[in-house]
């Protein structure tokens, strides 16, 4: 099981949850699950189906997934997910 | 940078002196840092903290840019306000407090930045700090750190969370490599804030400016810390610089 963990400016439309637990093991695949179960922070998330806002930078175990395989990178076991979104509170 | 190293005051070699004590900063790095001049963007709950921590700890000169008044919605975080100063000129109370905590500070004051000022200011500083509520301030800022080849620590918060990385022109992502344009979800006065978590990132940037200045220590650059208070989570990202980003591919 890999971790989502869910920034503060999406949570108003998690229900305030900050982590989501998924069994699913691609990212792309796990990002669509989440989206399934909160469909508001589709917007902030996806331009396309396939491609990532581009105020959206993930990480997987702290490396950006665009160093990896993108999308298709796969998640195992214990695999910790950012999702960093562009902010500038100052 | 520049090479300056002035000599402490006795007085100076007093108040720094549990700073001279740390081994690898020592006299040395107390010099450069009276010898330096910062740029901080902004004295909001982030920049201000900022820019306290530099006047505390023997800075020889801030350029500080705010603009308006000072609300009573900035009191909760803005460290270098106090309810005294409610109307008075956010930049000017700023300057205030700053002369407060070290007398010998130069503080050089500007309201909000525009294209018009900001090369100019950034010129004269050794090192920027990007702390600004406003995408298109932080974008002037990484225009003429990267135009200059100028060190930008960039810190933003958001809320309970926040990050702090070091731009070094050339050698890191600048701010449009990870952030292209200004998200649509961003505005001035979108995001909540506890001083708990700006102070957090201040410190950080505070320190990576310390570090940078005076050469020593691990620094921020290719790497976003990121703190979230709420689940008392941090994370030390690596990040990449984006090789058609419209501001430093021509640097690589
Ligand atoms: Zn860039």
């Amino acid at each position: 099981m890999a971790i989502i963990y869910i920034p503060e400016i999406l949570r108003t439309h998690t229900y305030e949850i900050p982590a989501f637990e998924t069994w699913d093991n691609t990212l792309i695949a796990a990002l669509h699950e989440l989206v399934q179960s909160f469909p508001q922070i589709h917007k902030f998330l996806f331009k396309t189906e396939s491609e990532l806002q581009e105020h959206l930078h993930i990480f997987v175990n702290q490396t950006d997934v665009q160093g990896l395989s993108g999308l298709s990178t796969e998640l195992r076991e214990n695999d910790e997910v950012d999702l960093v979104f562009a902010i500038a509170g100052g | 940078m520049k090479e300056t190293r002035p000599v402490l005051t006795s007085d100076e070699e007093q108040i720094y002196f549990r700073q001279i004590q740390h081994s690898t900063f020592g006299m040395e790095g107390q010099q450069k840092l009276k010898g330096a001049c910062v740029f901080i963007c902004r004295t909001g709950g982030l920049g201000g903290s900022i820019a306290m921590m530099l006047a505390r700890a023997g800075i020889g000169k801030l350029i500080i840019s705010h603009g308006g008044s000072l609300e009573k919605e900035n009191l909760n975080r803005m460290m270098l306000t106090f309810p005294d100063q409610l109307g008075q000129e956010r930049c000017e109370a700023a300057r205030e407090t700053l002369l407060r905590i070290n007398p010998n500070l130069e503080v050089q004051i500007t309201a909000y930045l525009d294209l018009d000022n900001t090369p100019a200011l950034a010129k004269e500083a050794d090192l920027l700090v990007d702390a600004s509520p406003v995408f298109e301030e932080r974008y002037l800022m990484n225009q003429e750190a990267v135009k200059q080849k100028k060190i930008m620590i960039s810190a933003a918060m958001f809320g309970m969370e926040g990050y702090v990385s070091t731009i070094i022109p050339g050698q890191t992502p600048c701010l449009k490599c990870l952030a292209p344009s200004e998200p649509e979800y961003w505005s001035e006065r979108c995001f909540p804030v506890f001083s708990m978590s700006s102070t957090l990132a201040a410190s950080f940037a505070a320190m990576e400016v310390v570090k940078h200045l005076a050469d020593f220590g691990e620094t921020l650059q290719n790497k976003m810390l990121r703190y979230d208070l709420y689940s008392n989570r941090m994370r030390y990202l690596s990040i990449n610089r984006d090789p058609t980003c419209d501001t430093c591919s021509t640097l690589f």
